[in-house]
């Protein structure tokens, strides 16, 4: 790519994160719902995850965590992501060195819950951001849509030059539960975790640096790849049993995403000179323990290339489209990250599909 | 061998920028042959020569880092590789010879490790005679530096073939990884590595996952969708 070229491409100039208060071990999840099965323990237990961010029903008098209705998550839903979502943003704009006031776009990701107006608009109401930012609100296209965002936001940033826009994920698993003795509940009952990130896109000469004094990394190319013959295999529908959305994951779907990882990643390298090992940085969802290790094995990477998806996992659980940043933020901790290295941002999800994008500082 | 997959180390060199360059560059020519198609080459470092004591003065760690990092890139390469050791090996000899799949060595080997005024050189072939020979055999050289011969190398399994005849040993290499794929090969030697630091639970899913990429070779997204 051109020096020109490069300049003109957006730079992710911040990112932010919030979880909710409470965080839970897997022994305590699985004490609060008097789960006793042990098959069930044991996919809880072995999920590679030590804690997440729950906000749990409340108990009854005998101690009992009563299942909530639909509506009740509807509004659990509503109240985590603004909660979580003005936090993530705030932290994010703080580190981009921008004000609520600067923000000229914002997308606003979910996947646990449908509301209308979205919740771009009730952020604008509930942090007093101006009136004329441009909105969009990417709702339910699951774990990978961080990146669906990012790449339809870097359009618009690349449009509009020294205008700040933010990708906003907010994910309130908690409002996505339902609980019954089904391994298939069992499972997602076991991943999902609370969580929002946000990420600042600015294109032109005009961006600050960041307060660690880094170059921001710009954000290349992005490569996609569904995998219709695996529609079915993630999805969050309506259950009729129980009345409410629930989800499903097919025990085959890491090896499904496993077997299509190196042909959506050599699409994205395809014409940039890169090759594989040029890569310094994976920055991967932490969807589960097996989807992991078949990316790790067919993209030949170490346990060290993951070691931010790992422990996002290990801390946070699955917290669905932000994950990543997750990853990111921890990258960025690090300060590893050196001018001039590149970066692959990579998520699975429903569809089924594998979303990639190649930054580079 | 091809010469375009074959790489001499002077040992007695210090590390240098120029080394890492020769070491990234046969990495670049070895993962564009893979990446293209036909037959995997073998790759092969002929390796010998050692230090003088005081070598490491010019060094930095950032050179040094990178030096470790190219080195690794070899080790992890998606083809087979071959090191040819003669002679006293010691600096980036020792350290490139210790990073292939297969080692051979003619009868006058030594392998030294390199010391100053103070103590034997720190770098990660120390960390690969310990991952291959064990703590308790390799504790004399790491720590003092004796030097470490051809027979005792073999029988520590540093070396794995001791020969007078090198070109020999590379061809029957080559024979033997035959028309295996470097991809695959990489995949299997990552599982290798990680199988002496991972427990099993934890390495049973790269396993699995290894187990179902075999499985899918030659499959048509059909018959994936049938597995569904």
């Amino acid at each position: 790519m051109t020096t020109t070229a490069l300049a003109t491409r957006p730079r992710i100039t911040g990112v932010g994160t919030a979880v909710t208060p409470a965080s839970y071990s897997q022994q305590e999840v699985l004490d609060a719902f008097g789960i006793t099965d042990p098959k069930v323990r044991s996919v809880f237990l072995n999920s590679a995850i030590e804690r997440r961010n729950l906000t749990l029903p409340a108990q009854d008098a005998d101690g009992v965590r009563t299942p909530e209705s639909q509506g009740d998550l509807l509004d659990k839903h509503k109240a985590l992501a603004l909660e979580m979502g003005g936090e993530a943003l705030r932290a994010c704009l703080k580190e981009a060195g921008a004000e609520l006031s600067d923000l000229r776009h914002l997308c606003c990701v979910t996947s646990t819950g449908l509301l209308t107006p979205g919740i771009s608009a009730l952020l604008i109401r509930e942090l007093g951001i101006d009136r004329h930012c441009s909105r969009t609100d990417i709702v339910g296209m699951g774990c990978n849509a961080g990146l669906n965002a990012l790449g339809v936001v870097a359009g618009w940033a690349t449009a509009h030059p020294g205008e700040l826009a933010v990708v906003l994920c907010v994910e309130a698993c908690s409002a996505a539960y339902a609980v019954d003795s089904t391994m298939r509940t069992a499972v997602v009952n076991s991943l999902f975790g609370d969580g929002a990130a946000a990420v600042a896109l600015l294109a032109g000469e005009n961006h600050t640096p960041s307060p660690k004094g880094a170059e921001p990394p710009a954000v290349l190319k992005f490569a996609s790849c569904v995998i219709p013959e695996a529609v079915d295999a993630m999805r969050y529908d309506w259950d009729r049993v129980q009345g409410r959305f629930s989800f499903f994951l097919d025990p085959q779907i890491p090896y499904v995403v496993g077997a299509h990882a190196e042909l959506v990643v050599d699409r994205l390298l395809a014409g940039t000179g890169l090759r594989r090992s040029d890569i310094r940085h994976w920055l991967v969802h932490s969807g589960g323990k097996k989807v992991i290790d078949a990316v790790v094995v067919n993209l030949g990477l170490t346990r060290h290339d993951v070691r931010h998806t790992v422990g996002v996992l290990r801390d946070h659980g699955n917290v669905s489209s932000g994950s990543f940043l997750f990853s990111y933020e921890r990258l960025l901790e690090e300060g590893v990250a050196r001018p001039g290295e590149y970066g692959v941002l990579m998520t699975m999800g429903p569809g089924s599909t594998i979303e990639t994008a190649l930054i580079r500082w | 061998m091809h010469p375009l997959y074959a790489l001499e180390l002077d040992g007695s060199e210090p590390m240098s920028a120029t080394a890492v360059k020769a070491v990234s560059a046969l990495c670049d020519r070895a993962e564009d042959a893979e990446g293209a198609g036909g037959d995997s080459p073998v790759v092969t470092v002929h390796v010998t020569g050692a230090p003088d004591d005081g070598w490491a003065g010019s060094l930095d760690v950032m050179l040094v880092t990178k030096w470790e990092r190219a080195l690794r890139r070899l080790e992890r390469l998606p083809v087979a590789t071959v090191a040819v050791a003669h002679g006293d090996c010691g600096g980036t000899a020792l350290e490139a010879f210790l990073a292939a799949d297969v080692r051979v060595a003619a009868p006058d080997t030594r392998l030294l490790l390199p010391r100053d005024a103070t103590a034997t050189w720190p770098g990660m072939a120390g960390y690969r005679l310990v991952r291959l020979a064990g703590v308790a055999r390799i504790r004399g050289a790491l720590l003092f530096g004796r030097p470490v011969g051809a027979a005792e190398a073999l029988a520590l399994g540093v070396v794995d073939e001791l020969t007078d005849d090198p070109a020999g040993a590379v061809a029957a290499v080559a024979t033997l990884v035959g028309d295996l794929s470097g991809k695959e090969i990489a995949i299997r030697r990552q599982l290798m590595f990680d199988a002496a630091t991972t427990g099993f639970e934890d390495a049973l899913g790269a396993h699995l996952a290894a187990c179902d990429r075999a499985l899918r070779q030659g499959t048509t997204p059909e018959a994936e969708a049938r597995a569904l």
